[in-house]
Parts: C-alpha cells; structure tokens; sequence
C-alpha cells in the first residue's frame, strides 16, 4: 500500500492477569500521521493494550517499536520524552493545579532535553499554544478540580500537546460527551492528525470512530480479529459476532 | 501574574521577618523567649518536612532522624574534636543529606504504608547506633556540648535573645528556600507527582528522580536545626529520636497547614505554647491534642493557616 515506515510497531505483544490473558500475542504497526482506531466489546483489552505500549505496565512478552527505538524496556517516563503522549479513559488531572500549570508539566518535562532547558519563554509559548488550540485560553487561572468533564478531556489533550508528541494515543475521549461537545472534540482529533501527528484512537462510540480512522483494529477477548479500512471492518463476519453473538451472524437462509 | 505574585512574597516575607524581630523587644521574659525559639526551630523542622510530605505527598518519617543525625554529627565534632558548633551546623546539615541518600535509595522506591515502615525503621537503627557506639556519643547518658559563641559571647539557652536572632535567621533562610523550591521545576514536578504519578509520569515526570531531589532538599536544614537545638540546649541525649519529636513535627504540619507555605511555622507555635500553658494537665495534655488534631482535620484540612487567609482576603475586600 505505501512504503512508509511504520512509527509503532507491536510483535507478538501480551499481557496477563494472572491466567487471563488481556492482550494475546498482538501484532499491528501503525504507519504515520494515520489515524488509527481501535475498538471491541468491553474488556476486550484496548485499555490493556494502551497501557503496555505507554508503560503503565510493561508486556509480559512481545516487542513494541516506537519510532525505530524498543521500547518495551525503556525506564518510565523516557519513553514520553521519545514523542509519545496519551491520555486516560477516566480524564487524569492534576486536581491542585491550575489549567496553566497541569499543561505547564507537560511542557517542562515532556520534551527531551538535549543540551540546553526549554527556557521559560519557550514554555509559556508552547503552553499558551495548546491552551489556545484546544480553546481553554480563558481558563487559564481555574484550578482543575473545578472544571467540568468536557473541560478535563480537553486540558488532558493540551497537556499531551504540549510534550510535542510524535504519536497521540487517545483512550475514548469522546465517551460521556454530549453531542456539540463530541463534535468538537472529533474536529480537534482531525486538526491534531492535519499537523502530521500520527494518532492511535480507542473509542466505543463508532460514528466518532469509523469517521476519523483510516484504519481500524477489532479486539475480542485480547486478540485481534480483525483488521482494514472501517468499511471493511464493519461488514466483517467475526466482528458482528463478537458484538451481537454468533445468533445473529448467521446467514439468513433463502 | 507572577511578578505580582513574587511581589506579594516578598510583602509576606518581611512582614514576618519584622513582626519576629521586634518579639524579644517586647517580652523580655527568658521563659518566653525560650519558648519561642523552640517553636522557632520545630517550625523550621516541619516547614522542611511539609516540603515532602505536604508539596510532594511523599509521606515518610524520617524527619526526626535527620533532625537527630545533625545533632549528633555536631556534637561529635565538638566533643571529640573540639570543633566549633558553627563548622558543626554545616556538618550537621551534611550528615543529614548522607542519611538522606542512604535512606532514600531503597524507600523511595516504594510508596504508601512500605515508605512509611521504611522511612520508620531508620529511627530504630538509628537509635541502636547511637548505643552501640556509646563510646563517642555518651550512649544513654549522653554528651555535654559547647556553645555557639562569637567574640567570647556564649550564644545558648543562656543568651536566648541572641539565641532567638541566630533562630530567625534560619526560619528566614528556610523560608526562602522552600518558596524556591516549590516554586522552580522541582516544585512542579513534586505536586504533579502528589496529584497523580500515573498521569505525572505519563507527561515526562522521573518520579524517582525527584522524590530523591526532594528527599535530600527537605533533609539539610532538619539536619542543621539538630545541631542548633543541641548546642542551644548544651547537651544531646538519645531523647533527641524520642516519638514526642516526631508528633511534635507532624501534629505543627496538621495543625498548621498541610503543603502551605507558613502553616507549619503557626502550628509549631501554637503547640510549643500550647504544650507549656497545659504542662499542669500532664496526660490529658496528649487527649486535648489528639481531639484537636482531628476536630483540625475534619473541619479545616489545611490547617489553621486558612483562617488566616479567609481574614485577609475579609481585610482587603472591605478595604476596596
């Protein structure tokens, strides 16, 4: 299809919970700037899968390749600095923070710091930056407790901005929206992925996700079942059987 | 913004720094004067520890041992070496970063209830030590120690007003020190940590990196108030690892305002009054305190320090 180098690749990846299998022997490469979905049943391992490639935990076996660096085994926080952003299911904030300072910690540490520091003026740049691309300009001095749900999915996404991240991996970030405020938020994914961030989108809500996905990957039970462009996807037999059950893939007899 | 805020610092920092001078210009009773050099000094103890456990939410408990391995380093100087206790203080406050390290590096590993044990155990090791080499720390009975001194002047629970200055000094010290900290990178890192680690790392954040920093940071100065406290008293027992010390520091923190920037300070003053004015009550003293403490958390959970900040912001919207 293309040439390009893949900037995730994920070999043979998995994670268990004791005898349960999360995630079981996964392959799949994301290719760059692509936007790339996600999605499954509940509990098919998609947070599972987020958090081994971002280091919540590592995988018990398997490979992941970040841009032509391992790094399954890098030390925890390194492999943010390498270009690689996420944020969480439940929005994560820092409460006591305020919206200036929770983007403000992505902007110090998130970037590597090769030789000199950011300075000071650079940081407030770039944080200014995300604050206005994600449209929290005006809220700059609240503290982050008080915000409301939408405004927390939004300050997480500027915060992930503002590490300059190479890859964007988004876990249901349109979950628990209202519709304007879903709408907006997929208009963002889409402008984030026009300045050629590549982008890794779990969502359970389809329309979001067929929408934005050049590719799309079904998970059931921690494995992949399959895989293609969403309209490929949505006609594929085992995928409407892991979502309705096996009664209701069977053809219909004439 | 942050010029404003510097600005207001700095109003706050020499309004205390005044209001502190003028306090042996107005009660010249030495009973009081000693009083307060104590709460002086438990305040610095506890500013610095609040640092970790308050800004960072690292909660260890290895305050009082660093306050414990100043002392001791200084006074084994003094006592075996006849140095002086001013070469001692900077010794004291080395000995604590050294004990900082080696109780750091396996305890900040871990969070929760096994730092807390980790940090905890430092105490009793500590305390064995101390024993077992009764030889050049007095063991049980302890050492009688030097004091400060400048142009033959003895600075010591004797001179307490010089005593008072000397303290004030290093409260003003600590002071700015720990307004630097929290405000510089560290401090970022340390209360995006204290937030959420997941989410903090998630942005870059080396957790263990700066827990250690931190660690280290907090120890200096309550190594260097062991030797103040020691060398002010003229003597060092093994009483300096008691639980009273730790309590002390904590209930200040509590009482005062957990991860503000002055609550530790006003706690450390109110319960070194305190604790004299009910000395009679003996026991009970401890059941007064236990209520208040929880009456504190329940009800204000930053401390005392917030009613403060409700009268001044009462103060300036009247006065607008």
């Amino acid at each position: 299809m293309t040439l390009r180098e893949p900037i995730l690749v994920a070999k043979k990846v998995s994670k268990y919970f004791g005898s349960m299998a999360a995630v079981k022997d996964l392959d799949f490469h994301v290719l760059p700037a692509e936007i790339y979905g996600i999605a499954g049943p509940n509990g098919a391992g998609k947070t599972t899968l987020f958090n081994v490639i971002s280091h919540v935990f590592p995988p018990d076996s398997g490979q992941v390749m970040f841009d032509g660096e391992y790094i399954h085994r890098l030390s925890l926080n390194r492999i943010y600095q390498l270009g690689l952003a996420r944020t969480f299911q439940i929005p994560a904030l820092f409460k006591t923070l305020t919206v200036y300072q929770n983007v403000l910690v992505g902007a110090t540490f998130g970037e590597p710091k090769k030789g000199s520091k950011v300075s000071k003026h650079e940081k407030e740049q770039i944080v200014g930056e995300a604050l206005r691309f994600v449209g929290l300009s005006d809220k700059r001095s609240v503290v982050a407790e008080q915000l409301a749900l939408m405004d927390r999915k939004l300050l997480m996404i500027a915060s992930a901005l503002a590490t300059k991240p190479k890859l964007l991996m988004l876990d249901e970030p349109v979950a628990g929206l209202s519709k304007p405020e879903a709408v907006h938020v997929i208009d963002l994914i889409r402008k984030i992925n026009s300045q050629r961030v590549t982008v890794i989108l779990i969502e359970h809500i389809m329309e979001a996700l067929m929408s934005l996905s050049n590719r799309v990957m079904i998970m059931h039970h921690g494995e992949k079942i399959s895989e293609g462009t969403p309209a490929e996807v949505a006609q594929d037999e085992k995928v409407i059987q892991a979502y309705l059950g096996e009664k209701y893939s069977q053809p219909t007899k004439p | 913004m942050s010029t404003l805020k510097r600005n207001r610092f700095l109003f706050e920092f020499l309004g205390i720094a005044a209001a502190l001078a003028i306090v042996p210009a107005l009660i010249r009773d030495q009973y009081f004067l000693h009083i307060t050099i104590t709460g002086l000094i438990f305040g610095i103890v506890a500013s610095n520890w609040n640092l970790a456990i308050g800004y960072g939410g690292i909660f260890h408990l290895a305050q009082v041992p660093f306050f414990a391995a100043g002392g001791y380093a200084s006074a084994i100087l003094a006592v075996s070496m006849g140095i002086t206790p001013w070469i001692g203080l900077l010794a004291a406050g080395g000995a604590a970063v050294v004990l900082s390290v080696i109780v750091g590096v396996p305890s900040l590993r871990v969070r929760g209830i096994y730092l807390v044990f980790l940090t905890f155990s430092s105490q009793f090791i500590m305390q064995s030590l101390i024993l077992f080499f009764a030889n050049i720390t007095g063991g049980d009975p302890g050492l009688v120690l030097p004091p400060f001194s400048i142009a033959n002047t003895n600075i010591d629970i004797f001179n307490p007003v010089a005593m008072y200055y000397m303290t004030l000094l290093l409260y003003l010290f600590s002071l700015a020190f720990i307004k630097k900290v929290t405000d510089s990178d560290i401090g970022l890192a340390l209360k995006s940590l204290r937030d959420s680690e997941v989410y903090a790392v998630s942005r870059g954040v080396n957790p263990y990196k700066y827990k250690m920093v931190t660690f280290l940071l907090s120890s200096f100065l309550a190594g260097v108030c062991g030797a103040l406290y020691v060398h002010y008293l003229r003597v060092i027992t093994p009483a300096v690892l008691d639980w009273s010390f730790l309590i002390m520091f904590l209930a200040s923190i509590v009482t005062g305002g957990f991860g503000t920037l002055y609550g530790p300070l006003l706690g450390a003053f109110i319960l070194t009054f305190a604790s004299e004015a009910l000395r009679a009550l003996s026991l009970f003293r401890n059941v007064i305190f236990g209520t208040l403490m929880i009456v504190i958390l329940i009800f204000l959970p930053k401390g005392l320090i917030t009613i403060a900040d409700r009268l001044l912001t009462a103060y300036r919207s009247r006065t607008r």
